[in-house]
């Protein structure tokens, strides 16, 4: 049996919103730990990892490990039905997810499991040399103004400022940030803005995000809920100049 | 053309997106009669410089091509090499097919009548040394590697996805499959609306049909390739139970049929084909002022569009890189 109890859907939907717009089926794995997340887009660009452990729910049932594999956008479609003060349970029976919203009234979806083939990805171990922290607003901010001019994104680290910026046909955008950590040397890639945007949707889970940067190497992204019950994470693959 | 596999094969719909930093080998004669038939006039006259020179090829290759690049993908274009002898029974009917077509699109040009006239317009495209000639030249100036094949584009597509140098075939016909592509992807080079993507993987395709390539390959020479006729009455979806319940061998002992080639002759065109193994990819940098001299004063084509798509080439700069890198 398998029961999981929210007193608001807002989290559910901030990392659902990114989720979707990243892989369209995924498998959400649950034990007694809480629930989790694993999955890699088609073209393998961005990789995405949740987790939600069993306190952050307001009641938490699960006996035996289950694999709940569903349709990201259905999911997405129900999870918009919801009220921001809703309740929300999450269960499962024969071939159905349960989503249940009490409010007002009491309404139940239920949304056909899928079959996925194909196991969740593990995350590679990759080793930044430069971890910092900045908040959530800043980077989305830079997206917005990056966006005017690009669809790339050059996102660079060294000893004092964070800095994000792009070069357009039409003119160039810069964003810096004193991020007062101590960062030794310096660490610089870009990025599909697109790509980028996309993780981002998941605005509502943090008001930090921890960056980790290496040259010419993935984006780890990671948001972590304040009381340390969840944790949304990404890595996406950078893009790099051709070599002539 | 080529295998007739839709009642038994379900192409999985993706996006563009799911290509993203993705090389693909696309079948070039392939997508030249998609260009060459589509990319026409109202009355069914292909698009011609003032010289008479078919040009819909040229802005085939141009625009679409420019465009898949804008979406991330790094395109190779195979093209065919010699014809295998077994085709020649193919190439003769689709001879006639297009010279009966030429025909009555004349006919109904004279009549005026434009719809009837596209209709048949569009089946009488052939392919001549002057496309396939102007196609390359065409490419070399955008910087866009094509690799000649010794024999099938679709063979030489396939062996190159199967050697890591490319990660999908993009050929209208299932015949990849047969060749072993681990991957295809179809619609890539349709003009028209970029959208409706198919995507095919040999492994799931056979798991899901329970059959081996081997298999797959004897239900298509059942039915019908472009290098024989196949044997009557059998469709794909009575091709499955016989490779299932019998074997090819057998139903044709049984029925007191027979194949025009010997079994395991057929069988080895797709699986022992002549590949090209030494050749080279590389995207250069589009020559500006040559694209410009080439279709503009050479064929005909305005400036403003043809640089417009020379930018959204300028994508191929940088190059999306894949997770694969890092999970090893």
């Amino acid at each position: 049996m398998f029961k999981a109890e929210l007193s608001n859907p807002n989290i559910l939907k901030t990392s659902f919103d990114a989720i979707s717009s990243i892989v369209d089926e995924v498998q959400i794995q649950t034990d007694s730990e809480g629930i989790r997340l694993d999955a890699l887009d088609r073209s393998h660009i961005t990789f995405v990892h949740l987790e939600l452990k069993s306190s952050l729910f307001d009641e938490f049932v699960c006996d035996e490990p289950e694999k709940i594999n569903i349709d990201t956008d259905e999911f997405v479609k129900v999870l918009k039905r919801s009220k921001s003060n809703d309740k929300v349970t999450m269960s499962l029976d024969e071939g159905n997810f349960i989503i249940t919203f009490e409010g007002e009234a009491k309404r139940t979806f239920k949304i056909r499991l899928i079959d996925i083939d194909q196991e969740p990805p593990s995350p590679p171990e990759l080793d930044h040399p430069t971890q910092f922290e900045i908040p959530f607003t800043l980077l989305k901010d830079s997206i917005a103004d990056i966006d005017i001019f690009s669809d790339k994104i050059s996102l660079m680290v060294d000893g004092e400022y964070f800095r994000a910026g792009s070069e357009g046909e039409f003119g160039d955008a810069n964003i810096e940030y004193l991020h007062g950590e101590k960062i030794d040397g310096e660490a610089k890639s870009v990025f599909s803005l697109e790509k980028i945007r996309e993780m981002l949707k998941a605005d509502k889970f943090s008001d930090i995000a921890t960056i980790s940067l290496g040259d010419d190497m993935p984006l780890d992204l990671k948001l972590k809920m304040v009381s340390d019950d969840g944790k949304l994470s990404f890595l996406l693959a950078p893009r790099i100049e051709v070599e002539e | 053309m080529g295998v007739k596999f839709k009642d038994i094969v379900n192409p999985e719909i993706i996006n563009f997106k799911d290509l993203d930093g993705r090389i693909i080998a696309i079948d070039a004669a392939n997508s030249l009669y998609q260009f060459l038939s589509s990319i026409r006039q109202v009355d069914g006259t292909p698009l011609m410089d003032s010289d008479g020179n078919i040009t819909s090829h040229l802005s085939g290759i141009l625009y679409r091509t420019a465009n898949i690049i804008e979406k991330g993908i790094k395109p190779i274009y195979i093209f065919d090499g010699e014809p295998s002898e077994f085709k020649e029974n193919t190439i003769n009917e689709r001879r006639e097919v297009r010279q009966d077509a030429e025909k009555k699109w004349k006919k109904a040009l004279e009549e005026g009548d434009d719809k009837t006239a596209m209709k048949f317009a569009k089946r009488s495209s052939r392919m001549s040394p002057y496309i396939l000639e102007s196609a390359k030249e065409l490419l070399e100036i955008m910087g866009i590697p094509h690799v000649q094949s010794f024999g099938e584009g679709e063979a030489q597509a396939s062996y190159m996805v199967e050697n890591g140098d490319a990660w999908a075939v993009a050929s209208q016909d299932y015949d990849c499959l047969l060749f072993g592509a681990p991957n295809v992807v179809r619609n890539l080079t349709i003009s028209g609306n970029l959208s409706d993507l198919e995507y095919l993987e040999l492994e799931k395709v056979l798991k899901h049909l329970d059959i081996s390539r081997e298999q797959l390959i004897d239900i298509a020479i059942m039915t019908g390739t472009d290098f024989n006729k196949g044997i009557k009455g059998v469709g794909a979806k009575t091709g499955m139970k016989i490779v299932k319940n019998s074997s090819l061998e057998e139903y044709i002992k049984e029925k007191n049929s027979n194949l025009e080639l010997e079994p395991d002759e057929l069988r080895n065109i797709f699986l022992k084909p002549n590949i090209n193994t030494k050749y080279m990819i590389k995207w250069n940098s589009i020559n500006e002022s040559k694209i410009i001299d080439f279709l503009c004063e050479k064929h005909g084509f305005s400036e403003d569009r043809v640089l417009s798509a020379v930018k959204k080439m300028g994508n191929l700069n940088t190059t999306q890189k894949s997770l694969e890198d890092w999970f090893g």
